[in-house]
């Protein structure tokens, strides 16, 4: 067993390391920082998902710059959308080499800056990727605002929780949206998917379907998303390892059935949802540790 | 008031008329909650169920909050032994949000923020900003309909429309986002877009004139007063 006296004059862990938790650092190191990797292998696959498209983007905003009295200048500017972008990726790659650096928390307000930044600029407030990765970027900061000062067994169920109030807050808004006739009568989505979409769901359906048969289909479909996407909102009302596999389900159906392009919105959801197996795993160390 | 509209599509799909009493459904939807919950409690709350948790938990070590049946209030309890002030802030947040999208189906107040905020018409920047953070994605009835101009002495020619649709979460986007950006601004000088945001009985719409500056190299976006 270390002595309390040299836990404590490690200089990352600071003032605020628990001296109780002597014997358990080193475990509880493991176990957060590996949580907070996942979460960033993500961010990380959320962001890089659509890489190519972005960046082809930012060359179509500088050939075709629409000007819109709304959206303050430096919001509109293709530097600054470029700037963010890729000033987020830069920190995140940063971060997940040493999660438990001195200004780690400082690092993640700026992703959230960033993040928010791109939420509400002209080129990409309408894209989901940025609005997820804000949320999970806000769950970040608090995650290592705590992880210094508190061990895996108390922090990791709180984490799990708030984890999967965040992934409930997100996937309520996208069912509260659709309650309206257009999206039960199935019309929106098929217009938007099954009309033309160019994915293999949707092909296949048109190959089977056709004329009503194929409108109806797309009313069912329409209703199951939004019966799933409701359900989804009570994620934080079920046990920790039965919600997160139930978001992980749900999210990777929801890309599966829907489109490729949307791992980039659902990615990093996906990681914030896997952090509670780590739970009983962490928890299961702490108790041989102890016996 | 209560409007059971989503069930009318559903209904009148089957055989042409109302195939159940409304309420009857409901009524049985309600039924199965409940018993679902009744039964999920007597299973958690029973007290050998409650014995065996709390010994499974000396034993294995277990964290508590993992086998609460409320975690909520295990995670409250924590958030003020620990003193976790942003943990409280993120938790509030979402709560204040989910509240707002808990709303949303009955207030047509909160409804006509929300189609406004998809077009640009909340009441400053930082309004529309601070909504951002709602979860939009997939809701909403968005349309649209974009018509290319063309001007004869100063007066416009009226043109045929190019193309119209549904298109997800934000409408405007059909000309602020990248490939739609590109295939249509580089095919005409002028244009004219008009958008449509639907949720239930609530509409709203908005007129946008987009011109080619060839001298700045600009696309002015303007928005047409409400006629």
């Amino acid at each position: 067993m270390t002595a309390a006296s040299e836990v404590v004059s490690i200089p990352f862990l600071g003032d605020q390391q628990d001296v109780r938790l002597v014997g358990e650092v080193k475990t509880d190191s493991d176990t957060l920082v590996t949580a907070a990797r996942i979460v960033m292998l993500g961010l990380l696959t959320s962001l890089i998902w659509k890489i190519r498209y972005f960046v082809g983007g930012i060359a179509i905003t500088f050939h075709y710059p629409v000007v819109d009295p709304f959206f303050p200048r430096w919001l509109q500017s293709s530097v600054t959308f470029a700037g963010m972008y890729f000033g987020y990726l830069l920190l995140l790659v940063a971060l997940a080499f040493k999660p438990r650096r001195r200004h780690s928390v400082l690092i993640t307000v700026m992703m959230t800056l960033f993040a928010f930044g791109m939420v509400v600029h002209q080129h990409s407030y309408n894209d989901m990727t940025f609005f997820t990765v804000f949320w999970v970027s806000l769950w970040l900061t608090w995650f290592l605002s705590r992880i210094n000062c508190e061990s895996a067994k108390e922090l990791l169920p709180r984490a799990v929780f708030l984890s999967h109030v965040v992934l409930s807050m997100i996937l309520l808004g996208g069912a509260v949206g659709k309650y309206t006739p257009g999206y039960w009568s199935g019309e929106v989505m098929y217009e938007i998917y099954f009309k033309g979409r160019d994915y293999w769901v949707f092909e296949m359906l048109r190959s089977v379907f056709s004329g009503d048969d194929l409108r109806q289909v797309a009313a069912w479909y329409s209703r199951f998303i939004i019966v799933v996407e409701s359900a989804g909102g009570m994620l934080w009302l079920l046990p920790p390892r039965v919600a997160s596999a139930m978001a992980i389900l749900i999210l990777c159906g929801i890309f599966t059935f829907s489109n490729w392009f949307l791992v980039s919105v659902l990615a990093c959801l996906i990681g914030l949802a896997s952090i509670a197996f780590l739970n009983e795993k962490a928890t299961d160390e702490m108790a041989s540790s102890a016996a | 008031m209560f409007r059971a509209w989503w069930l009318k599509p559903y209904a009148l799909s089957v055989s042409g008329r109302p195939r159940l009493p409304q309420k009857f459904e409901l009524a049985l939807v309600a039924f199965v909650c409940h018993v679902v919950c009744v039964r999920s409690r007597e299973k958690n709350f029973s007290s050998a169920r409650v014995v065996e948790r709390q010994q499974g938990q000396l034993l294995s070590g277990r964290h508590p909050a993992t086998r609460d049946a409320m975690r909520i209030v295990t995670f409250i309890r924590e958030l003020i032994a620990k003193r976790d002030v942003w943990g409280a802030t993120l938790l509030g947040l979402c709560a204040a949000i989910g509240c707002w999208l808990i709303v949303l189906p009955f207030s047509s107040e909160v409804q006509r923020v929300t189609l406004r905020r998809v077009q640009f018409d909340s009441p400053s920047f930082a309004n529309w900003s601070t909504l951002q953070i709602v979860p939009p994605m997939y809701g909403l009835e968005n349309r649209y309909w974009f018509e290319p101009q063309k001007f004869s002495n100063g007066v416009p020619v009226e043109q045929p429309l190019l193309e119209a649709g549904y298109i997800n979460h934000f409408p405007m986007r059909i000309i602020t986002f990248f490939d739609n950006r590109e295939r249509l601004l580089s095919q005409f000088d002028d244009s004219r877009i008009v958008v449509e945001s639907r949720y239930q009985d609530e509409v709203f719409s908005s007129c946008w004139s987009i011109h080619h500056d060839r001298a700045k190299g600009v696309f002015n976006l303007v928005r047409e007063a409400p006629q």
